[in-house]
């Protein structure tokens, strides 16, 4: 447990307002674990490379899937197609609910899809319920 | 002289001179055998001659002695006749009609009559005035038979007897009886007699002539028969097995009988010599061994007698035409008579001492030397048939040859004696009479005729060979009458028993068809016949003759079926059936009682065809009559007649028969079926007409050599052929492609039609065109219709060009349209996303101005606030919904059996707290039924159906949303009814579609895209739904999905 603390959330997010909000929305938490953030999608994939030089495998990578540069299902699969990261918990959370979507990123073996919500309230109650349950309830690969 | 084969003292020896006794022995014993086998021989024969020669004499006595005697009879009777008319006729009127009776008369001597039995009239009265006042009840001798004719009302015929006039006669007697009236018995007048001198009766049969070489004799006075007294000839002729036959008279019979006047077999006078001679030769040859066996030898004298004898023997030898000869054991000849010197050509003296083989070849030697061993051995007289050549003029005869050994007295053989006789004629005679045996018996056997007979004594009987043959008896088996009568069958039985019974008791002959079943068995129908025979005046036999006529009997019966079956066939056909003369008259008709043109028989039979039909029809029918029977075959002609006012039409069939002078004529009503042909044949030529005028090609030809049979106009036209060339041409040449029609003809045989077949044909000069064809085979022509359809081809392959075009243009704008949906699809999906993010940012910043700068904000800024996050939520929504919209339109959809009840019940099982929050009460009623959908689609439909239900009726009071389904023929029907605010039916399309709205926003929020998704998801799944309703009554929609 000690460690799971110290591990990093990735954030996966184009919009700078989105990673504003989803920001604040796990400051409220309290949230102990330090969160990185990945702008587009080659950025994204660029984290796999750092993992295998040394850099902390992050506890949870939540992972928009309308990235620039490289598509979010995209890096989902690279993730996945790598060792490193291929048993990483990644929660896409994305403002698509299209069916398309869904099962894409299922059939890359995301581990949760959340959709966004609009509304403020909701979008802290979804971050609480993320942060209670990846980074606290849930026990990451190693 | 010496006997060669030197003979010692007391034997057999030739010579004469040396030992006469034994000659005379010899001679003695020769004659004697010689005598008996030549009168054995000829009797034979003689005799069998002798009594057909007898018959034929005697029968024609015995036919002109009953013709003389009955006609005298018959004029008694005529003047009987007379009598009863007149009973008191006197003497003048007697001798008047007795006189012209009398007239033909031979023997007749007078005639009397005797009223009272008193003779008073006479005629004639001349020498027989004696006569006349004779008592004929006391009369000594003639009362009897006087009173016995008139006891039996029967003539009868008396005597010969002593005739009281003087001389013998034979007397015919006719009882009178006068018939006063029919109540009373008739009345006896008395007799007439007719007196028949025996002299004059006697010559005029030729009884008395002695050239006929018969000794005669006639017994049975008083017609008493057999059994009678002899008043004719000798009595002793009876004893000597005379041919007798019966003379029949009115009352009983004489029995006549004949025997050659020298008695059977004697009217040869060569044998009467033989036997004579032979016996005196014999005698004294007796005389001579008496004499030398007392020992009292008075040789000269003896010798001289026996020379004597020896010359008259020689004599008889001499003069016989019969072979005598004499044989040594060993063979060689002791001598010979001078008619055997003929065989061999050689005088006696030459033939004496030699042998058979010195005179023939040794072959035919032995044979006759085996022959003369086995007579020898035997030790009895031997006798053989042998032919005989006589070697001076080399002539055959068959001579019947006797052998005997010849024994001295000592009985030692001295010789074998042989007489030949030649038999060629009697041979032949029997052959002669075996051939006309046998035919006879192949006669009667062809005939089938047997006869029989029967004796009434002992009730045996006896069957021809034919008779038993018919009665599949065997050849030996014995008859009776009894056994006879087993054959026939129960039915037929009783009439033979009766008719045997007549016969026998009444004499009564019978002639009867019968049904018989032989010993093995087989039903027979036989004719037999029987003729009781009568021998002194009862009858003694019944002789007949018995015929298979099973072949006739069963042709009468096949004859009589053929009748039926006829009379049958032409009851049951409408035809009139003749048999005629050849001059036309009507000898057989038959035709169908129950025809209305019904005419009976009587109409027709016996009466000429000219007599029964009309001149013009009867002039005709002689023509084909006469026709019929010169061409001997079938001639049929049709005629029209007029019955019952109404003309009719017929047809007569003319036949000859074979082997006949008669016809036969089936003459059939066709009145009809030539009303029938009338019509038919303008029936046909209107559709030749039609078919001719027919304003399309059309033409008939032969399916199997492919010629045209007929074309009509338009053909002509079409094909480019004058009038009639078309006919006979060959089909194929209108085809661009001859294998086109090979498969055209196949077709056509499979399927009998063809519709609309387009083939490319041409015209006779080879311009090609299109032809539509339709055909059909009927009865192996075709008939074919066909069309130019060159035009409509032309333009058909324009239209094809202009498709193929157009199909081109199609799907490059298909391809274009599938980019713009692509494109639609990326700009859809942007916006879900793009359009969501700003507002997530207003929202959130909206929300941390309102958390964190509280204090900052007045109560109108906190409300400005408020207005802008509600306007988020509003887009948020209108987003949502047109995703859902877009997704619906896009997204695959699975066609699955939906449980509508459960599908149902679990929408508003998640719809819990929605439905709460309203106070809605919704009742389900849903049948157990399925749909065929898409379940998420179906989902979507549901929810927004609840969501507007309860949307619009959320002021009632209280909500009420009734949802149920029932099940249709080929769909299920779901309803949802609500009893809110309703809608004016004017905009019941309306609704359905996206954005339009009937409310405003502030009362009744929403994005007015519900039902354009509900809309959108029926349409996708090949639904339909609609909905009814009155403003202010609530409304009702209807979902429609298949089963």
């Amino acid at each position: 447990m000690t460690t799971t603390i110290n591990r990093p959330i990735l954030l996966i997010e184009d919009n700078p307002v989105d990673i504003d909000l989803t920001l604040r929305a796990f400051s409220r938490r309290n949230l102990a674990n330090p969160i990185e953030i990945a702008r587009d999608g080659e950025e994204a994939v660029g984290w796999i490379a750092r993992w295998e030089a040394g850099a902390p495998l992050p506890i949870v990578i939540l992972l928009d899937l309308k990235l620039p540069r490289i598509d979010g299902l995209e890096v989902l699969r690279r993730f996945r197609d790598h060792e490193i990261s291929k048993n990483l918990p990644v929660v896409v959370l994305t403002s698509s609910s299209e069916d398309r979507d869904i099962e894409t990123a299922y059939n890359y073996h995301a581990n949760s899809y959340i959709v966004k919500p609009v509304n403020f309230d909701k979008f802290t109650e979804v971050a609480a319920q993320i942060e209670l349950y990846w980074c606290l309830l849930n026990q990451p690969p190693e | 002289m010496t006997q060669t084969n030197a003979p010692s003292p007391g034997k057999f020896t030739t010579d004469r001179q040396s030992q006469p006794w034994i000659f005379a022995l010899v001679i003695a014993l020769l004659i004697l055998l010689t005598e008996q086998v030549i009168e054995h021989f000829a009797q034979r024969s003689i005799v069998e001659e002798e009594q057909a020669h007898v018959i034929v004499h005697l029968s024609t006595i015995r036919a002109r002695l009953e013709g003389e005697v009955n006609s005298n009879l018959l004029l008694v009777q005529g003047l009987a006749a007379v009598i009863a008319a007149q009973p008191n006729m006197d003497q003048t009127e007697f001798a008047r009609i007795a006189k012209n009776l009398t007239n033909k008369g031979n023997a007749l001597r007078n005639i009397v009559g005797a009223p009272d039995m008193v003779a008073s009239l006479l005629y004639p009265v001349a020498g027989n005035e004696a006569v006349l006042g004779l008592n004929y009840r006391t009369h000594p001798t003639q009362s009897a038979e006087a009173m016995r004719a008139m006891e039996q009302g029967k003539p009868i015929i008396a005597g010969p007897l002593e005739l009281v006039q003087g001389g013998i006669g034979i007397i015919a007697r006719e009882p009178v009886f006068i018939v006063e009236d029919p109540g009373i018995p008739p009345r006896p007048w008395g007799l007439i007699s007719a007196v028949l001198d025996t002299d004059e009766l006697y010559r005029v049969t030729g009884l008395d002539k002695v050239d006929h070489g018969l000794q005669l004799a006639i017994r049975g006075t008083d017609g008493t028969g057999a059994d009678g007294p002899v008043f004719f000839g000798e009595p002793q002729v009876f004893q000597q097995t005379p041919v007798t036959l019966d003379v029949s008279l009115p009352s009983g019979s004489w029995q006549l009988a004949a025997m050659p006047a020298a008695g059977w077999g004697e009217s040869d006078s060569t044998l009467v010599i033989v036997r004579i001679l032979g016996v005196l030769i014999a005698l004294a040859a007796a005389v001579a061994g008496y004499l030398l066996s007392q020992g009292n030898i008075r040789l000269t004298r003896t010798a001289e007698q026996l020379g004597n004898s020896e010359a008259r023997l020689r004599t008889l030898l001499n003069t016989i035409p019969d072979l005598i000869w004499m044989k040594d054991p060993q063979g060689a000849y002791l001598f010979c008579n001078p008619r055997f010197e003929a065989i061999y050509g050689a005088k006696e003296s030459e033939i004496r001492g030699k042998y058979d083989r010195d005179f023939i070849d040794a072959s035919q030697a032995d044979e006759i030397q085996k022959r003369d061993q086995t007579a020898i051995a035997s030790s009895t007289p031997q006798t053989y048939e042998e032919w005989v050549v006589f070697s001076d003029d080399d002539h055959r005869e068959l001579h019947e040859t006797i052998k005997t050994p010849v024994y001295n007295n000592n009985a030692k053989l001295i010789g074998i004696m042989g007489i030949g006789r030649d038999i060629t004629k009697r041979k032949q005679t029997e052959d002669e009479l075996r051939k006309q045996k046998a035919l006879l018996d192949r006669t009667s056997r062809l005939a089938k005729v047997g006869g029989w007979q029967f004796d009434v004594d002992t009730l045996e009987g006896y069957f021809t060979e034919e008779a038993r043959r018919i009665h599949d008896l065997e050849p030996n088996a014995s008859i009776s009458l009894e056994k006879g009568l087993s054959f026939y069958t129960e039915e037929s039985r009783p009439l033979i028993e009766q008719a045997v019974k007549n016969a026998l008791e009444q004499g009564t002959p019978y002639d009867l068809e019968l049904e018989m079943i032989t010993a093995t068995g087989a039903h027979k129908w036989i004719r037999a016949m029987g003729q009781p025979i009568k021998e002194g005046g009862k009858v003694v036999r019944v002789e007949g003759a018995i015929q298979d006529i099973s072949d006739l009997h069963e042709a009468e019966a096949i004859a009589r079926q053929r009748e039926t079956v006829l009379d049958s066939v032409f009851q049951s056909i409408p035809d009139l059936f003749f048999l005629m003369d050849a001059d036309g008259t009507i000898r057989d008709y038959r035709a169908q009682q129950t025809a209305n043109l019904y005419v009976p028989p009587e109409a027709f039979l016996g009466k000429r065809m000219s007599e029964v039909l009309p001149p013009d029809v009867s002039q005709l029918f002689s023509q084909k009559l006469q026709l019929a029977f010169m061409q001997k075959k079938l001639i049929t002609y049709e005629y029209d007649l007029a019955i019952s006012g109404e003309v009719r039409r017929f047809e007569s069939r003319l036949s000859k028969l074979p082997d006949s002078d008669q016809c036969i004529a089936i003459v059939r009503d066709i009145t009809e079926q030539h009303h029938t042909h009338q019509a038919l044949t303008q029936s046909e030529q209107r559709y030749r007409n039609l078919l001719e005028n027919a304003p399309f090609p059309a033409l008939l030809s032969d399916a199997e050599n492919g010629t045209l049979l007929y074309c009509n106009r338009r053909v002509e036209t079409l094909f480019g052929l004058n009038h009639d060339q078309g006919i006979g041409m060959l089909a194929s040449v209108f085809y661009q492609n001859s294998a086109n029609r090979q498969g055209y003809i196949d077709q056509l045989k499979a399927q009998q039609h063809i519709y609309d077949l387009e083939l490319p044909m041409q015209t006779l000069d080879g311009k090609p065109f299109w032809a539509l064809v339709s055909a059909s085979l009927i009865d192996s022509v075709i008939f074919t219709a066909i069309n130019d359809i060159s035009d409509r081809k032309n333009m058909e392959a324009e239209i094809t060009a202009l498709n193929s075009q157009l199909e081109k243009r199609v799907l490059e704008r298909t391809r274009e349209l599938d980019a713009a949906n692509k494109e639609l699809e990326t700009f859809t999906y942007s916006v879900s996303h793009d359009l969501k993010a700003p507002l997530r940012g207003i929202d959130g910043y909206s929300r941390l101005l309102q958390e964190q700068y509280d204090s900052l904000l007045d109560e109108e800024g906190q409300l400005f606030l408020g207005n802008v996050r509600e306007g988020v939520e509003q887009m948020n929504r209108l987003i949502n919904d047109l995703l859902a919209y877009s997704r619906m339109e896009r997204r695959k959809l699975q066609n699955k059996l939906i449980d509508i009840r459960q599908q149902v019940e679990k929408i508003l099982a998640e719809s819990r707290e929605q439905i709460q929050a309203t106070g809605a009460i919704i009742s389900v009623n849903v049948d157990d039924i399925y749909a065929r959908a898409d379940l998420d689609g179906f989902a979507i439909v549901v929810r927004n159906l609840l969501d507007n239900a309860l949307k619009f009726s959320r002021d009632s009071q209280p909500p009420t949303i009734q949802i149920s389904a029932t099940r249709q023929e080929k769909s299920i029907i779901l309803e949802i009814k609500d009893n809110g605010i309703g809608f004016d039916m004017q905009f019941h399309e309306r609704i359905f579609e996206i954005f339009q709205r009937l409310q405003r926003a502030e009362d009744y929020p929403g994005t007015g895209v519900g039902l354009a998704i509900v809309a959108k998801a029926i349409k996708r799944m090949n639904g339909r739904v609609w909905a009814e309703s009155t403003p202010g009554a609530g409304a009702t929609f209807f979902v429609e999905l298949a089963q």
